[in-house]
């Protein structure tokens, strides 16, 4: 019952996606809401139904398989076209399919005036089909697809509109890493089949322990698939495609490079734990790559003045956080995270998004401030978002971060390190988030006011804020401290129990909490003292330190460094290969052919003068030669 | 009377000096036509005193065939040369090299 | 029914007839071309029906003495190797008669048609040959017709890009021929009777260093057709002069000649001489990869950067025939269909922007998708299966080849890899500059290039053959896998591989 559900489920999303693209013409907006909204709900319904059949079964009868055919069988391997059901990927389809619809139906208005309004949904619905996938394969080979479809889609959607250059450009950047991820990926899964025979997701985690624990191959298992995790989930370093992933439409960017997509790679980690749960290295190593993005993002965060992009980084370093804590084993803090960040991100994204409708497409905080007493939505969204983000009690962002943290000060000489590099980001977080609300509500309006005026958003953009800005509170109670560990006993079934090094204690806890807290004031009050109460004060400040803010506006240069590491180096290669290896080696095969047999006619040629009496001369001569030697050969055998 | 065959080849080679000396100093095609004549004319003269040696027919019948042919050659080369005067009024082969590689 | 010899023997009929017809009659011609393509086509389909997947040999023989003094014969049938390249062969050939007659040259163009059907019956019969000497014979007399289009209805360069095609495929097929009267006698030696029967000649214990020796004399041909770097010098030319559609057909179906000739004859019949000759072609291959790869980045037009992915792509499946491993085996030998699809889709986009724009330069176009919203559909469609994202059906064919090399030898599949990411590179390159950015280089949008019905006739059945791969695989993997175990088991076997991963026992 289950698995049929969720067939229909991953099956709707293509299907509607499929019907608005081949629809012959731009159909009327009415149906395009139809198909490409409607899909969306009825398959968050059944997800719901699934999760509900779920619950009602005992925790050690939660997960299920379904193979709806042989796929493939070559080289002795066999490939089903199947799906897994479990309390992991029942969770994953509540988030995609749940904040899908709410993007879905804000998207209806702020795309309303696109003139490919049928191209945003059939997109749109795709993404959601591919990440449904992703999250529901039964095997390697299909997360991959589904990997590699998000990535697609993710494209398709950054690149919206194809006719600027920057989008266009953006697209690609985000495709090529995507694709490094991608071959990160594919050759985790070849290393599964070589030693392990099988790309079956039941099969290979069952027989991950003959590996045997710190071994070699485990550790290059858990890195291939880390590749795959750091590119989709902007890690360092391959995060740089995340920020220029802002060109898409906000309601992407809010879905895909916030809510959904980017946070695939925690699941991946999740997902494939046994092999991270047989290598504290890999962990260790995801863990520290988790804490320097968070570090880093944190940092570029505060110097953007693109509200997308401040956003964008903040998804960058909040990433981190999940990364951290799944590297470090606390996967349930890592999946709750996930979820509570699905929440807030998107309501500041579409709180973000009204802002920007509003402004006819100014997306500066430069030429924001005191927006309040227009856009009520807005604030409260941002608002709450921003004090979930921050950390503030009551709200989810507090419970995760508080999971993942106070996880992280049981997990040993790296989790106290990467504890210390949290909770400085705490500090950033809630500093940034201020900054950019600060600036965008409050203080002054900029200079000669908003021509026109910024009109409020109707229904359809203003519920989902409404909705996901009160997720962003109440979702965090699903994990408190001392309380409930709803998160922890749902995903009991796939991750099994907790090791016990990472149950925080009251200790810990009560630490994490007061640090976390204190970190949280010291950034609001610091943003309020540098953009809230006096905003003249940051522009004095601002010129001090002129250097520092370059490097962090520029995103600590990685962009640069890629093109003077790998693309200006393989640009020059070919350049040297199209202008002088091709037309010296392959080519000059044939030139050198065709030059050496010219030649050669020539000097041949050359003997022909047209003399008659030369050639007349040169004819006796060669027979009187001829004729000695005979004579002498005659003259030798006599 | 009972020529030695050494005579034959004697006034043969002589024969064939003197045509290739023509064929490589004269300019003029009629001289050199001339020169080739004498060359056959040479082979001939060996065919002849060979067929005298070995009492064999053939020889002489082969200096016919050669005569005969010889002299259509002078035909067409006559005509060759007449056509070429007339379009280069002019009779020097070693002005005649347009074939030349 | 002679099924097999039916198939090869319609389109050289009608290539007789339309090479007899004098030039005005086009419409005749038309219809005669059209009509033997369909013919050809639902021969083949019964050639297909009628086939047995269980078995592993060639079957549906139709053997005919030819020259028994000489042990020469006309045979010819289907294996699980060859059914599907026959098929692509059929498929395709109908699909650039059509789109030959859409566009019919105004000079001589029954002449045109008849060469693409002469072509078609060279291929055939090349893939159906079960003896050498007919293999041979039809090597090079698809290269008669190839020749001759492109010589007379090429580009500004014709005569020079003809003339290289001609030389350069000539000599590495004449040191074929000596490898295979060489192959012949020494067999003979063995066997005590003269036959150049492939299926003769597999189990004939030449010895290392001969069977080595002998088949480098095949590789070389088949490298210079397939063509491996540093063989492909010809390709540039040819592909870039050749009338577009020709481009089509020597992409699609002709570039298989090679990879088809080393995985029926190469690895079956000199399996102790493969082994010296992985590491030295892998390299070839790989190389091909990356340096294909770069130049198709760097290419200045549609055509050059397709035809230098087209590189890369055949170092796959080389890579993936050497190594002789079941899984990456049967991997080529479904990317030779996926290529061949995929690579026909590719130029057949090129030919569509071609005319439609007047120029195949990249750098002159751009935003068509505002005009052409259909024909962008399509292309990102055909983009995204020519770099092999994960679920065209690419990916399936080259996912399985580089996970069968990369159980053999793990760091080629490593380097191999680098040419996966480069193939985004330059492939979303050719679709971003002419479909993406603003409109450059054509009046009204580029409605004039938009894909119209005459134009789906030809792209939407390659789109679908795309899908059908794409989603269920296994339906064709199902024909190959019997006969491709057993033209690897030999090699595999002289490898002295782990039995389990040998499918065959012998």
């Amino acid at each position: 019952m289950a698995t049929a559900l969720a067939w229909i489920v991953l099956v709707l999303p293509l299907v509607s996606g499929v019907v608005l693209a081949g629809w012959p013409k731009e159909p009327p907006h009415a149906v395009t809401r139809l198909l490409g909204i409607g899909s969306i709900l009825v398959a968050f319904g059944l997800s719901v139904a699934v999760f509900v059949g779920m619950l009602g079964n005992p925790a050690d009868d939660r997960v299920f398989t379904s193979s709806a055919f042989e796929w493939i069988a070559i080289g002795g391997v066999s490939v089903d076209l199947s799906i897994l059901v479990d309390p992991l990927s029942v969770l994953m389809m509540l988030i995609i399919t749940g904040i899908g619809f709410l993007i879905h139906l804000y998207s209806a208005e702020y795309m309303e005036h696109d003139r490919d309004y049928r191209r945003f949904f059939a997109s749109m619905n795709l993404f959601v089909f591919s990440m449904l996938l992703l999250v529901l394969a039964g095997n390697f080979f299909f997360l991959i697809v589904g990997w590699a479809f998000v990535g697609l889609a993710s494209y398709l959607l950054i690149g919206f509109w194809y006719e600027r250059p920057s989008a266009v450009a953006a697209a690609k950047k985000a495709f090529v890493i995507n694709v490094i991820g991608d071959v990160g990926l594919v050759l985790a899964a070849f290393l599964v089949l070589r030693e392990l025979g099988t790309l079956d997701y039941g099969q290979a985690f069952a027989e991950a322990g003959t590996l045997g624990a710190d071994s070699g191959t485990v550790l290059a298992i858990c890195l291939l698939l880390f590749v795959g995790a750091a590119a989709k989930s902007a890690q360092v370093p391959l995060h740089t495609w995340l920020p220029d992933a802002m060109e898409g439409p906000t309601p992407v960017s809010a879905l895909i490079h916030a809510a959904t997509m980017v946070t695939a790679g925690v699941y991946l980690i999740v997902r494939t734990h046994v092999f991270f749960d047989l290598s504290w290295l890999a962990g260790d190593i995801v863990a520290i790559v988790g804490a320097i993005t968070l570090l880093m993002a944190a940092t570029v965060a505060l110097q953007q003045v693109d509200i997308k992009r401040v956003l964008a980084w903040s998804t960058v370093s909040q990433v981190g956080y999940m990364i951290m804590a799944v590297g470090l084993g606390a996967y349930a803090s890592g999946m709750f995270m996930l979820m509570a960040h699905a929440f807030y991100k998107a309501a500041l994204f579409l709180a973000a998004g009204i802002i920007i409708h509003a402004l006819h497409d100014e997306q500066s905080l430069d030429r924001m401030g005191g927006l309040k007493k227009y856009l009520r939505v807005a604030l409260f969204g941002m608002g709450t978002g921003a004090l979930a983000m921050a950390g503030i009690p009551g709200f989810s962002g507090f419970f995760a971060k508080d999971d993942v943290l106070a996880a992280a000060l049981n997990g040993g000489s790296i989790g106290v390190i990467c504890w210390v590099i949290g909770m400085v980001g705490a500090f950033l977080t809630a500093l940034y988030m201020f900054r950019l609300l600060f600036r965008a509500f409050f203080g002054p309006e900029p200079a000669g006011g908003y021509q026109p005026a910024p009109h409020p958003s109707r229904w359809w953009m203003s519920v989902p804020v409404v909705i996901l800005g009160v997720l962003s509170i109440v979702g965090g109670w699903l994990q408190t401290p001392f309380g409930w560990t709803g998160m922890s006993e749902w995903l009991e079934p796939v991750i099994g129990q907790s090791t016990g090094l990472l149950e925080p204690t009251h200790g810990t806890e009560i630490v994490t909490i007061a640090v976390a807290l204190v970190m949280a004031l010291a950034g609001i009050g610091l943003a309020w003292w540098l953009f809230g109460a006096d905003p003249e004060r940051r522009i004095r400040l601002a010129q001090k330190a002129a250097g520092p803010r370059r490097v962090m506006r520029e995103g600590w240069e990685f962009d640069r460094a890629y093109d003077d590491l790998f693309v200006d180096p393989s640009r020059e290669v070919a350049e040297v290969m199209a202008a002088r290896v091709e037309p010296a080696g392959p080519q000059g095969i044939i030139t050198g052919t065709t030059a050496l047999v010219r030649g050669a006619a020539r000097v041949v040629s050359a003997s022909q003068s047209g003399m008659v009496r030369a050639y007349a001369f040169w004819m006796v001569l060669g027979i009187s030669l001829a004729g000695i030697v005979i004579a002498l050969i005659v003259a030798g055998g006599g | 009377m009972n020529v030695p065959i050494e005579a034959y080849l004697m006034l043969s080679l002589g024969l064939l000096v003197l045509g290739l000396i023509g064929v490589m100093r004269r300019r003029n095609p009629l001289m050199l036509l001339l020169s080739v004549e004498l060359m056959l004319n040479a082979g001939n003269v060996s065919l002849i005193g060979f067929s005298r040696l070995w009492d064999d027919p053939s020889g002489q019948v082969f200096a016919l065939v050669v005569m005969v042919v010889a002299a259509a050659e002078v035909v067409i080369g006559l005509g060759l040369v007449v056509a070429i005067f007339r379009s280069r009024s002019n009779l020097d082969v070693d002005e005649l090299s347009s074939m030349k590689g | 029914m002679p099924w097999v010899s039916i198939t090869i023997l319609i389109p050289l009929v009608a290539s007789v007839a339309l090479l007899l017809l004098p030039g005005a009659e086009r419409r005749t011609a038309r219809a005669v071309a059209l009509i033997a393509s369909l013919l050809t086509l639902a021969s083949s389909i019964v050639v297909l029906v009628l086939f047995d997947r269980q078995l592993a040999a060639l079957q549906q023989v139709d053997h005919l003495d030819w020259i028994p003094a000489a042990g020469m014969s006309w045979d010819v049938g289907v294996d699980g190797i060859s059914i599907w390249l026959v098929m692509l062969t059929t498929v395709i050939f109908l699909l650039g008669t059509i789109a030959a007659c859409q566009h019919l040259p105004e000079q001589r163009g029954p002449a045109f048609l008849g060469l693409i059907m002469l072509a078609q019956a060279g291929l055939l019969g090349l893939f159906t040959a079960g003896d050498l000497v007919l293999f041979y014979v039809f090597w090079e007399f698809m290269l008669i017709p190839f020749a001759l289009l492109i010589w007379n209805w090429g580009g500004s360069d014709r005569r020079g890009a003809g003339m290289i095609f001609v030389v350069y495929t000539m000599v590495g097929s004449l040191l074929m021929l000596v490898a295979i009267l060489a192959t012949g006698i020494l067999a003979m030696d063995a066997t005590g009777q003269l036959s150049f029967l492939i299926r003769d000649l597999q189990g004939v214990a030449f010895g290392e260093a001969t069977a080595t020796v002998l088949l480098a004399g095949f590789l070389l041909a088949f490298a210079i057709k397939i063509p491996l770097w540093p063989f492909h010098g010809w390709l540039p030319r040819a592909y870039s002069q050749a009338p577009i559609v020709v481009t089509i057909l020597l992409a699609a179906v002709m570039s298989k000649a090679g990879v088809y000739g080393l995985l029926r004859v190469g690895l079956p019949v000199f399996p102790e001489g493969v082994g010296n000759l992985i590491i030295p072609v892998a390299i070839l291959a790989l190389v091909g990869i990356l340096y294909g790869s770069l130049l198709a980045w760097r290419a200045p037009t549609m055509r050059l950067l397709v035809g230098y992915s087209s590189l890369a792509h055949l170092g796959f499946i080389v890579l993936g025939i050497i190594v002789i491993d079941r899984m990456a085996a049967q991997g080529a030998v479904l990317q030779m269909i996926n290529h061949g699809i995929v690579v026909a889709a590719a130029f057949a986009v090129v030919m569509l922007i071609a005319r439609g724009t007047g120029t195949e330069d990249m750098d002159r176009l751009g935003g068509l998708a505002k005009g052409a919203p259909r024909l962008a559909v399509a292309f990102l469609f055909i983009t995204m299966a020519a770099l092999a994202l994960p679920g065209s059906n690419a990916f399936v064919g080259e996912f399985f080849i580089l996970g069968g090399v990369f159980q053999q030898y793990a760091w080629m599949a490593v380097i191999a890899m680098l040419g996966v990411v480069y193939a985004a590179v330059y492939m979303l390159r050719i679709y971003q500059s002419t479909m993406n950015g603003p409109v450059r280089g054509v009046r009204d949008d580029g409605r004039a290039a938009e894909m119209r019905g005459r134009d789906a006739i030809i792209l939407v059945p390659l789109i679908l053959m795309m899908l059908w791969i794409a989603v269920w695989p296994g339906s064709l993997v199902d024909y190959t896998t019997a006969s491709t175990d057993a033209a690897v088991a030999p090699a595999q076997i002289a490898e002295a591989r782990p039995v389990e991963q040998i499918g065959v026992t012998r």
